[in-house]
């Protein structure tokens, strides 16, 4: 069965990367971000920038695949102004990308990939998934 | 020249995810430019539009110094006065709370 990749949410608080910084010439440990992980200040943060909307917005992403922005909007029954909102907050935070594709014409459309089918949260007390298989 | 040694590479959400900070710390051989041995570079950017907001760096001949009328004046360091590293990004730190404060 092939692997499946999921994107990971970490929780570092300022705090806890002045502790890092502090510890830094003493363990000589290494800070480097891997790239399948976001990192968010606070989960009140993370929770007031994932919306219900964006989340309806990755599901659609990794089960539908849509070509275009204007396609993804149709498919989530919203005005493509939104969504298009959402999706530049969503690949700014590297949630997704947009990639760009050359067609038969000779014309660039633009391609959301979401390349994650799960996104796992690291609650420090309650670790949780939000699975993308389900949906259909 | 030996190559710059990545200590930290953060990218980190803040304030709702309406800002990133980019904290990077690299070992470094050159003491002309980075006589402590560190070449730090913390930058604060708004989320979406990509606008750099507030920027630290420690280059010769400034020393520790913040660019705080970003992204106006591009010229215009404030210079710190700091120990070290750590102190200089938990001043970095202090200054991105004031463009939070700023932007409500």
């Amino acid at each position: 069965m092939k692997n499946k990749k999921a994107l990971k949410i970490q929780f570092k608080s300022l705090k806890e990367i002045e502790k890092e910084l502090l510890d830094l010439p003493l363990k000589k440990n290494k800070y480097i971000q891997p790239s399948d992980v976001i990192l968010f200040e606070s989960i009140d943060g993370f929770r007031n920038f994932l919306t219900l909307q964006k989340i309806e917005i990755l599901a659609l992403i990794a089960s539908k695949n849509p070509s275009s922005v204007y396609e993804l909007a149709k498919l989530v029954g919203r005005s493509i102004a939104p969504v298009q909102k959402d999706c530049n907050a969503l690949a700014a935070a590297r949630f997704i990308v947009f990639k760009q594709e050359t067609s038969g014409r000779k014309s660039i459309s633009l391609k959301l990939k979401f390349d994650y089918d799960r996104i796992s949260v690291n609650l420090p007390d309650h670790p949780y998934e939000l699975s993308f298989k389900a949906v259909s | 020249m030996t190559q710059a040694k990545a200590l930290i590479r953060e990218v980190i959400l803040l304030d709702n995810g309406r800002f990133e900070a980019h904290i990077k710390v690299y070992e470094v051989s050159n003491r002309n430019k980075f006589p402590d041995g560190f070449k730090v570079s913390c930058a604060l950017v708004e989320l979406g539009t990509g606008v750099l907001r507030l920027l630290l760096d420690n280059h010769q001949p400034f020393g520790y110094h913040m660019h705080t009328k970003l992204p106006e004046d591009k010229s215009f360091r404030l210079s710190i006065y700091v120990l070290n590293h750590q102190e200089a990004i938990q001043l970095f730190f202090k200054h991105a709370e004031k463009v939070f404060k700023n932007e409500k």
